[in-house]
């Protein structure tokens, strides 16, 4: 199984995600070994399905985190310290526009974060099953 | 009517993977400059989860001692350092005590240690704890090398805390919550029905677990059961949707 997203990404963001993308990509291997209903839909779409994982898991760990704090700094009258960092209003703003901006790319897909939100792997291609046969419908 | 112009990720793989490379590459650098601080990020924004909470609450909430410089919050986001030189939120709320009103007040703060409650010599440092403002002091050789004074919370003074993870959560984390737990608010662990009552004020949140990861069936099954057995609060999928 390789990874298809984020060998793209720089060596520091893919670092972040490397691991968890790993966990999930082994059990869709082992969902492929020996799960017979899901085995000939997951591997005639395998590609995309590798890819909307890694995803999910970049829009989770980095797009959300970046979300909540413009999203609570933009709220406050104040700037936020971080450590010797300042976020400023500015700053907070530019996060929340990049956020903005992802988020558009996926609505144009109508990826919703309740699509990318799972807890293992059969629970991901449950949804992603039904999100295509809406699709299709 | 015109149906809207969807595109489909299946149908048109090759287009949203162009999409997000596009994405990725104008704003790889930006985001790189964020990475180290993701962790930074969750924490504050759990932390200001908690704010949202006693806000929710009734409880009318403060900012305390903004840096003097520009009037920024300074988050405490490491045990290192003395409580005075960090932000915090200062929550009040009058409820009607013994039949008088009566003002609590309570502070919100980050990485302060906490003394156990079993044994006064040992400390932990849970991510966020309430508190009702006392602090102590010891100035000890055996504790940073006496080099400074060591600042902590007694353990009378605790009132709740947290404690945030970005991480999938594993069994053995959750349940190290629970020894953190033990540690600091022991008569938690006692059965619900003898610690909790919606009768009691005021109102405080349950020490609580954060988790950014949603986790599996079995991180589920252990929530339920921890959050049947003692008075606590496990999140899972801080970061999902829906959370």
């Amino acid at each position: 199984m390789i990874f298809s997203f984020i060998e793209k990404i720089s060596y520091t963001l893919a670092n972040e995600l490397r691991s968890e993308c790993k966990k999930f990509l082994n059990e869709l291997q082992f969902i492929i070994e020996t799960n017979k209903d899901l085995d000939k839909w997951v591997n005639e779409n395998k590609e995309v399905i590798i890819f909307l994982l890694e995803l999910s898991v970049f829009y989770r760990k980095i797009i959300v985190p970046l979300k909540g704090t413009a999203e609570f700094g933009l709220e406050l009258p104040y700037s936020l310290i971080v450590g010797s960092d300042v976020l400023t209003k500015e700053e907070l703003k530019n996060m929340e526009n990049i956020v903005a901006i992802f988020e558009e790319i996926l609505s144009r897909y109508r990826i919703t974060p309740c699509l990318l939100d799972f807890g293992d792997i059969e629970e991901f291609l449950y949804k992603l099953k039904n999100f295509e046969k809406e699709y299709n419908e | 009517m015109n149906k809207p112009n969807w595109k489909s990720p299946f149908k048109d793989k090759d287009l949203l993977r162009k999409d997000i490379e596009n994405f990725l590459k104008k704003y790889n650098s930006f985001l790189e400059q964020k990475i180290s601080k993701i962790a930074i990020f969750f924490e504050i924004t759990c932390y200001n989860y908690i704010i949202k909470f006693y806000k929710n609450s009734g409880y009318l909430v403060e900012p305390k001692n903004l840096d003097e410089e520009n009037g920024a919050f300074k988050y405490k986001l490491s045990p290192i350092g003395y409580p005075k030189n960090f932000s915090y939120f200062l929550v009040k709320k009058i409820y009607q005590y013994r039949k008088n009103p009566k003002e609590f007040l309570y502070e919100i703060r980050q990485n302060i240690p906490i003394q156990s409650y079993h044994d006064p010599n040992i400390f932990v440092t849970p991510d966020i704890v309430v508190c009702d403002g006392i602090f102590e002091e010891k100035k000890d050789k055996r504790y940073y090398n006496g080099m400074r004074k060591f600042i902590f919370i007694p353990r009378d003074h605790v009132i709740t805390f947290s404690e945030v993870k970005h991480y999938n959560p594993s069994p053995e984390m959750i349940f190290n919550f629970i020894g953190l737990v033990n540690e600091l608010t022991p008569n938690l662990l006692k059965p619900v029905n003898q610690t909790f009552s919606h009768k009691k004020i005021p109102k405080h949140l349950s020490p609580t677990l954060m988790l950014s990861g949603k986790g599996n069936y079995h991180a589920r099954l252990i929530k339920k059961s921890l959050e049947k057995r003692y008075t606590v609060n496990i999140i899972l999928g801080l970061f999902s949707w829906p959370s």
